[in-house]
C-alpha cells in the first residue's frame, strides 16, 4: 500500500512540475494568449482539399488522389481538443466515406516500378496520426505552409483508383470536423481541461473527373486491355531440347499502369509450338505468365518474338505496341526420324460452346426504353400493388363466383319473381316481332307481373280491382284493364284502334307500369323479413 | 448485324425523344457485339457496363454479355458475379448456367452436389421470375378457390378431390407468403468473393485476428455492411471483411 501511496505522489508531481502537451507532435509550448481566436474564422483554422494531377483519365488509368489537411499549428495547440479518447497527433476527423471504397472505381495498388510524383515537401519523412472515417491513420507531413502570417501543419493521404466506366466521375466533397475550447481550467490531474467546447466544420470541395473510354481507332490487334506504359521481356528455362521436349517460357511485364486488369498476350506465330498450358502471377510490381511449351518439329529454330500492345495515357495519349526478342533455340530431332507421339491436345480440338466453352454473347434487344423497362423490372421487382392485386384476386373471384351461385340457385328458387322482374323485357322483345298479338303480349305482361301462369286469367271484369289489390293506383289500373278490354275486343271483332297507336299506347302504359310494380316489389322486399 | 429489325423500325419512327434515345442505345450494342467479336473484350465489358446504366435496357442479357467479357478476360471471379446477377432477371437461362458453371470450374469452386429434396423446391421456386411466381401462385389459388367453390355446390361427396383443391390453395397460399416476406422482409444478399483471396476477421479492423480465408468466386451470404466492412457467412466460416473484395450478387 505505501508502495502504491509512493508511485502515485511521484506520478502527480511529475503532471505538476512538468505539464504535459495534449499534442506534443505539433506543439513545443502551451501558449497563453488565446486572443487570437477571436480574430480570425475558426473555419479559416483548418482546410481539406482533394487533389488530381489531372481532370480528365481514361477508364482504366490509374487515378492518384491526395486527400491533404492543414491545421493552423498555434490555434491547435491552445484551442482545439482531443476528439477522442485516444490521443491523436492531429485532433481532426475527417469524413470521406468513399476513399476505401470510390463508385465506378476499383482501389489500385500502385506498383513499386512506378514512380511516385512530386507531392510536395515532406518534413523528414514524419507521418502524424488522425481520423479519417473511422480508422486513425497516418498522414505523411509535408513542408508547413504560411497563410496570412498564420503557419499551418500540411498532412497528406493518398490513394489510387482505377475508373472501370466512362462518364463524369463525381468524387464528394471531404469534411473535417473538431472541436475546440475558449477557455480551460488547469487540473491537477488531466493538465488543461477546456471550460467550454464548440464543434466546428471545414468542407472540402467536390472533383469532378471525366473518364474517357479507351479510343477504338488505332487499336492494335494484341491489344488485350493494358493501360499504361510497360515493357515486356521474355526468356525461356532451356534453350538446348528434343523435339516434344517441354520448356517454360516466362514472359514478364512490368511497367507503370494496373497490372492486374489485361488479359495475357497473344501468342502469334506459335504454330510450331504446343502450348501445354499457362500460369500467371501477379504481383505488385510485375505480372509474369509462364507458358509451357514444347517444339513440334526440329525446324524450329527459335521462341517467336511476343508483341504487347497497351494504351499509354500519358500527354501524347496513344496504343504502343512493345515486343520481345526472339530466343533461339536448339532443337534435335528424335532419333531414327521417329514420329513425335501426340501431346494432350495436339491436333485441332473443336470449340464447341456449351460442351468446351461457354455459350456466346446475347443480342440485346432495343424496342423501345418503356418495354424493356418493363422488362428488365418486371423480372427483378414486383410491384407492391401488382403484388397484393395478384394474390388477393383469386379470393376475389372466388367470393364473387360464390355470390354469383348464391344469387343464381335464389333466382331458380322464385320462378314467379324472376318472371315477374324479367316481364317488361319479355312485352318489349315481344313488340318488336312483326304480326305481333298485341292483346296476347300485354296479357301475358300483366300475368307475369299478378303472378298468374297463364295470360287469359288476367282477361276478367274485375282485372282492373286486381291490379289496385296488387298495389297499383286505381288510375293507371283502370287503363291497363281497359286497354286489354279494347285489345281483346279489337281482337274478336269489335272496335279496332289503329294498330299503331295500339302499339304505342301498350308501351307507353307499360313504361307507366313498370316502376310502379318495381317499387311496389320493392316495398314487398323491405317488409319480407 | 445485331438485332436490324428493331433498329430499323426505330429509323423510320423518326429521330428525337424515346426513339432516337434507343436507336443510340441500339448502335452502342452493336459497338459492343462487334467489340466481343473482335476479341476487344476490354471495351466489349466498358461498352455493356455503360448499357447497363442506362434505364430500361435488357438487364439480364447485358449481365451475361458482361460475364462472358470478363470471362474472356479470364477474371473469372468477375463473371461468376455477373452470371448469377443476369439469373436472377433470367433464371431459366441454360445458356447462363452453363457458362457460370465453366467459371466456376476455372476458379474450382464448382459444387454438383446432390441437393435434397427442400433445396430442390427451392431451386424450382427460384426458377420463375417473380412476375411469373406471383401468376403460378394466383392461379393455384384461383384453381383451388374455383374447385372448391364448385365443388360445394355440385360434387361435395368427392372428397379425394375437394382434398386435391385444398392442397393447390395451401401450395398458393406458401408461395404467396413466400412472396410477401421475400418483398417486406427480403433475406441477407448473396456475394462473391471478387478478390483473389479474402480473409474473414472477428472484428470489423483490419488488426483483428484472421478466422477464415475464402478464395475467389466463392458464394456467401451478406449479413451485414458498413462502408467499408462486411459480415459474411459461408458454411465453413464466417466473420468481416472488407467490402471492396465482394461483389453483391443483387
Amino acid at each position: 500500500m505505501r508502495g502504491f501511496s509512493s508511485v502515485l505522489l511521484v506520478w502527480v508531481w511529475i503532471w505538476v512540475c512538468v505539464g504535459v502537451c495534449p499534442w506534443p507532435s505539433l506543439c513545443q509550448s502551451a501558449p497563453d494568449d488565446l486572443s487570437d481566436a477571436t480574430e480570425t474564422a475558426v473555419e479559416d483554422r483548418a482546410f481539406v482539399e482533394l487533389l488530381v494531377p489531372r481532370s480528365t483519365y481514361f477508364v482504366h488509368e490509374p487515378i492518384r488522389l491526395r486527400l491533404r489537411i492543414g491545421v493552423d499549428v498555434r490555434f491547435f495547440c491552445d484551442q482545439v481538443i482531443q476528439p477522442f479518447r485516444r490521443r491523436l497527433d492531429v485532433p481532426v476527423h475527417v469524413q470521406a466515406s468513399w476513399f476505401e471504397n470510390l463508385t465506378g472505381t476499383l482501389p489500385h495498388e500502385e506498383g513499386a516500378a512506378m514512380p511516385a510524383p512530386p507531392t510536395g515537401q515532406s518534413a523528414g519523412g514524419e507521418r502524424l496520426s488522425f481520423v479519417l472515417n473511422d480508422t486513425v491513420v497516418e498522414a505523411v507531413h509535408l513542408a508547413d505552409r504560411l497563410v496570412e502570417e498564420r503557419t499551418f501543419t500540411v498532412l497528406e493521404i493518398e490513394r489510387s483508383y482505377l475508373p472501370i466506366r466512362a462518364g463524369k466521375l463525381v468524387i464528394p466533397a471531404p469534411a473535417l470536423r473538431f472541436a475546440y475550447a475558449t477557455r480551460f481550467r488547469d487540473d491537477l490531474i488531466n493538465g488543461r481541461v477546456p471550460k467550454d467546447r464548440f464543434d466546428a466544420m471545414v468542407r472540402g470541395r467536390t472533383l469532378e473527373l471525366l473518364i474517357r473510354p479507351l479510343p477504338v481507332e488505332g487499336r492494335p490487334a494484341e491489344f488485350t486491355g493494358a493501360v499504361g506504359d510497360f515493357v515486356v521481356n521474355a526468356e525461356a528455362d532451356r534453350h538446348d531440347l528434343d523435339v516434344g521436349e517441354s520448356f517454360r517460357l516466362i514472359v514478364r511485364i512490368e511497367g507503370r499502369g494496373d497490372l492486374k486488369s489485361f488479359g495475357p498476350p497473344r501468342l502469334s506465330g506459335f504454330e510450331r509450338f504446343h502450348i501445354f498450358g499457362r500460369i500467371e502471377k501477379k504481383r505488385r510490381a510485375h505480372r509474369t505468365f509462364i507458358y509451357d511449351l514444347a517444339p513440334l518439329g526440329a525446324d524450329v529454330t527459335e521462341v517467336p518474338s511476343i508483341r504487347f500492345a497497351f494504351f499509354d495515357p500519358g500527354p501524347s495519349a496513344g496504343y504502343h505496341t512493345v515486343q520481345t526478342e526472339a530466343i533461339p533455340l536448339a532443337v534435335r530431332a528424335p532419333p531414327g526420324g521417329a514420329r513425335l507421339a501426340a501431346g494432350p491436345g495436339d491436333g485441332i480440338v473443336p470449340i464447341v460452346p456449351g460442351e468446351n466453352d461457354i455459350f456466346g454473347p446475347k443480342p440485346i434487344a432495343v424496342a423501345g426504353a418503356a418495354s424493356s423497362r418493363l422488362h428488365g423490372d418486371a423480372a427483378r421487382a414486383l410491384n407492391p400493388a401488382a403484388l397484393i392485386a395478384g394474390i388477393i384476386a383469386p379470393w376475389l373471384a372466388a367470393v364473387g363466383l360464390l355470390y354469383w351461385l348464391h344469387a343464381r340457385e335464389k333466382r331458380r328458387g322464385d320462378p314467379d319473381g324472376a318472371r315477374a322482374r324479367g316481364a317488361a323485357a319479355a312485352f318489349r322483345a315481344s313488340v318488336r316481332r312483326r304480326h305481333v298479338k298485341l292483346a296476347q303480349v300485354f296479357a301475358e305482361y300483366l300475368a307475369a307481373r299478378l303472378c298468374r301462369s297463364a295470360a287469359a286469367a288476367v282477361i276478367v271484369p274485375d282485372l282492373a280491382a286486381r291490379l289496385e289489390a296488387a298495389g297499383l293506383p286505381a288510375d293507371p289500373a283502370e287503363r291497363a284493364a281497359a286497354l286489354l278490354d279494347e285489345l281483346v275486343a279489337a281482337r274478336y271483332g269489335g272496335p279496332a284502334l289503329a294498330e299503331s297507336r295500339d302499339l304505342n299506347a301498350a308501351r307507353a302504359l307499360v313504361d307507366e307500369l313498370e316502376p310502379l310494380f318495381r317499387t311496389i316489389d320493392d316495398e314487398r322486399k323491405e317488409q319480407t323479413p | 448485324m445485331m438485332a436490324p429489325l428493331p433498329l430499323l423500325i426505330a429509323l423510320l419512327l423518326g429521330p428525337g425523344g424515346p426513339a432516337g434515345a434507343d436507336i443510340e442505345a441500339g448502335l452502342e450494342a452493336n459497338r459492343a457485339g462487334n467489340a466481343y467479336r473482335a476479341g476487344r473484350f476490354e471495351e466489349a465489358l466498358v461498352r455493356y457496363v455503360d448499357l447497363l446504366a442506362e434505364p430500361g435496357e435488357s438487364e439480364g442479357e447485358l449481365l451475361y454479355n458482361m460475364g462472358n467479357c470478363a470471362y474472356r478476360l479470364e477474371r473469372y471471379a468477375e463473371a461468376v458475379l455477373y452470371y448469377r446477377r443476369a439469373l436472377v432477371r433470367l433464371p431459366r437461362d441454360g445458356e447462363a448456367v452453363f457458362n457460370l458453371r465453366m467459371a466456376e470450374r476455372q476458379l474450382n469452386t464448382d459444387s454438383e452436389a446432390v441437393e435434397p429434396f427442400i433445396s430442390a423446391l427451392q431451386a424450382l421456386a427460384g426458377s420463375f421470375t417473380l412476375g411469373e411466381f406471383l401468376l403460378l401462385i394466383g392461379a393455384l389459388q384461383g384453381l383451388g378457390l374455383v374447385g372448391l367453390v364448385l365443388l360445394r355446390r355440385r360434387y361435395a361427396a368427392h372428397s379425394g378431390t375437394t382434398a386435391l383443391m385444398v392442397v393447390l390453395v395451401l401450395v398458393g397460399l406458401a408461395g404467396a407468403v413466400r412472396l410477401v416476406h421475400g418483398k417486406w422482409f427480403p433475406g441477407p444478399p448473396y456475394g462473391v468473393v471478387l478478390a483473389e483471396e479474402i480473409t474473414l476477421r472477428s472484428e470489423p479492423h483490419s488488426a483483428m485476428p484472421t478466422t477464415y480465408e475464402l478464395e475467389a468466386g466463392t458464394v456467401l451470404r451478406v449479413l451485414e455492411m458498413s462502408d467499408r466492412w462486411m459480415y459474411v457467412s459461408h458454411p465453413e466460416g464466417s466473420g468481416w471483411t472488407e467490402r471492396a473484395g465482394v461483389g453483391i450478387v443483387d
